[in-house]
């Protein structure tokens, strides 16, 4: 089942391009100028990329790169929900100052592993409807020599404009959006640690204290309760009967899957558009991806099915 | 310090200690009662015993205190119906009845006594919603003559089977002490301005939450007040906003010092307009 999404006008000047590069150097040469331009006129520029990009970029436009917003692009990367509010709200902040246009230019870090790798692809797709309303000029710089293959044929397909090597820039052909089913998560392979039916929040809290206290860091193990109290909260609250709790305790990361047999979400971007507030608020689903490193929001069979993982820190 | 915690056992309080207790059984109660006043005596305090009976009735359930008709005589004991013991209230809005315990208490301590104990059944008084909402308010008044270190400790008792499970929680979750009901989280005075907040906070406590926040912070007045929440075990973004929507309408600024480890990142997600984490 496609799931529904709020009805989005596209500004005249939005425009989310994907820019594959050869290193450092080939993508200064190719965003030097427009980037130049832009800051000569005043217009606010967000700057996520590596330290060797920042100073490749540095060179071609000289010190009025400075004026421009700088977050490393392994800070601003962390996950797509901070990823996500950090973009929205510089896009917020400068049209409230009287931005016309807004630029970014963010080096989405890629590890090579398809099931993590999906996490930034969803990102991708979100950000088309998530700030298609808004002037923002987004530049996704991917660097070919360091992305594998399988990932930047995905990354093509959730950008509505492309920059390639050799082809320039031009319209993406076969852009369509994420596919939840794409992803193939890991943890379906082996029997969950926790499968219960949930009737209170504090229960779930209390059976994920009691399997990850001392394997997994007490502020992740808080972060995580909090995460499914928000999880389960909404199946209870929207969703229908019975809710569902499953936890896989991983090497790697912990994680949950919530399952409601009610209508679905309407937003499958739920945890990547910051709320506007109003009677329901729609926080909840937007701390999950602010407290979350992987989302994904389903509906297949009748069920509606949220994942959330969480991973472990590195040892 | 004053005690704070459901007990498992109405026995054993301190002098500023306050303890509300939801009770089945009219017996059992009264047996307590009984010990309770006993308790005061050995600390020297005055003891109050009030509920909805005649004085004949009242000292009847006492009967098994020795030397009752001496202790009555000199006032070390005193046994009002509910409706004169609250009568201030009644007439005049309740916040003059912590004002009239405050008076009583400084009266015990004129006469030589340690401080003032009081054990009321005032089931009578809050069978009513618009009674109970003034009612809980005065309560957390008087707990803040408590805490502030009035040397008044009371035991407030509530029949389960004329009130709801609604009323006996928004009773017992302005309690420092609750016994025999499962209240999952409350809210009681700490010093003479403060608050402490403990339990758990769930998203179907977001309207319980913003009522007991809206009437505590009535009795404080505009500015900052201080919440500790060493106690807190989790709150849900829910009653986070509530208690923001609360503090907002009164102009108070709350600090929550040691709240669970989520609650400042939540509560900077959410851009809450007055309520900040604090860590002490």
């Amino acid at each position: 089942m496609i799931l529904a999404e709020p009805p989005v006008a596209p500004h005249p000047r939005f425009d989310h391009r994907a820019l594959f590069h050869q290193g450092p150097g080939d993508l200064a040469e190719r965003v030097a100028s427009e980037l130049a331009g832009a800051l000569a006129q005043g217009e606010p520029v967000h700057l996520s990329v590596t330290a060797p990009e920042w100073e490749a970029l540095r060179d071609h436009i000289g010190p009025a790169l400075d004026q421009a917003t700088r977050l490393d692009a392994g800070d601003r990367y962390a996950n797509p929900g901070t990823a996500m509010a950090e973009l929205h709200e510089f896009v917020r902040r400068s049209v409230e100052s009287g931005a016309e246009t807004v630029w970014s230019v963010g080096a989405v870090q890629i590890e090579g592993d398809p099931q993590r790798d999906a996490r930034w692809v969803r990102y991708e797709t979100a950000v088309d409807t998530v700030l298609a309303h808004t002037p923002l000029r987004g530049i996704c710089v991917y660097d070919t020599t360091r992305s594998p293959d399988q990932v930047l044929d995905t990354v093509r397909s959730c950008h509505t404009t492309l920059d390639e090597p050799g082809l320039g820039r031009h319209p993406c052909a076969h852009h369509r959006p994420y596919d939840h089913a794409r992803v193939r998560w890991r943890h379906r392979t082996t029997a969950p640690s926790i499968d219960t039916v949930v009737t209170e929040a504090g229960v779930v809290r209390d059976h994920l204290r009691d399997l990850l206290a001392g394997s997994l860091p007490t502020e992740r193990l808080n972060d995580l309760r909090l995460v499914a109290t928000e999880l389960v909260t909404n199946g209870m609250r929207h969703g229908a009967d019975p809710v569902l709790l499953r936890a896989w305790d991983l090497a790697d990361e912990v994680v949950l899957e919530v399952i409601d047999h009610g209508p679905g979400i309407a937003d499958r971007f739920a945890d990547l558009r910051p709320p506007s507030g109003g009677v329901d608020g729609g926080f909840g689903m937007w701390l999950v991806g602010q407290f979350a490193d992987q989302v994904s929001i389903g509906h297949d069979d009748d069920r509606t099915v949220v994942v959330a993982s969480m991973r472990r820190p590195a040892r | 310090m004053r005690s704070s915690g459901v007990l498992d056992s109405p026995r054993g309080l301190g002098h500023h200690d306050h303890l509300c207790w939801g009770f089945d059984d009219h017996a059992a109660f009264l047996a307590e009662a009984e010990r309770f006043v006993a308790d005061g005596l050995r600390m020297g305090q005055r003891v109050l015993y009030t509920a909805a009976a005649p004085v004949d009735e009242l000292r009847h359930h006492l009967s098994g205190i020795a030397d009752l008709d001496h202790l009555l005589h000199r006032r070390t004991i005193e046994v009002l119906p509910i409706n004169q013991t609250y009568a201030a209230g009644r007439h005049r809005g309740r916040a003059d009845q912590a004002e009239a315990y405050a008076v009583a208490t400084h009266a015990a301590l004129a006469a030589g006594y340690s401080g003032l104990r009081a054990v009321a059944d005032a089931t009578v008084l809050v069978l009513d919603p618009a009674d109970r909402d003034e009612f809980v308010r005065y309560e957390h008044r008087i707990d803040r003559r408590m805490a502030g270190g009035l040397p008044f400790s009371a035991l407030c008792a509530y029949d389960r089977n004329r009130l709801d499970q609604r009323a006996i929680d928004e009773l017992a979750c302005v309690h420092p002490l609750v016994y025999g009901s499962d209240v999952t989280f409350r809210v009681h005075a700490e010093g003479p301005a403060g608050l402490h907040l403990s339990g758990e906070i769930d998203a179907w406590h977001e309207d319980a939450v913003r009522l007991v926040f809206d009437r505590t912070l009535s009795a404080a007045g505009p500015g900052t007040v201080m919440v500790r929440c060493d106690l807190l075990r989790f709150v849900h973004h829910r009653g986070l906003v509530a208690m923001d929507a609360a503090a907002l309408e009164h102009h108070v600024e709350l600090h929550l010092v040691d709240p669970p480890p989520t609650v400042g990142r939540v509560a900077e997600i959410l851009a809450l307009g007055a309520v900040r984490s604090l860590s002490s």
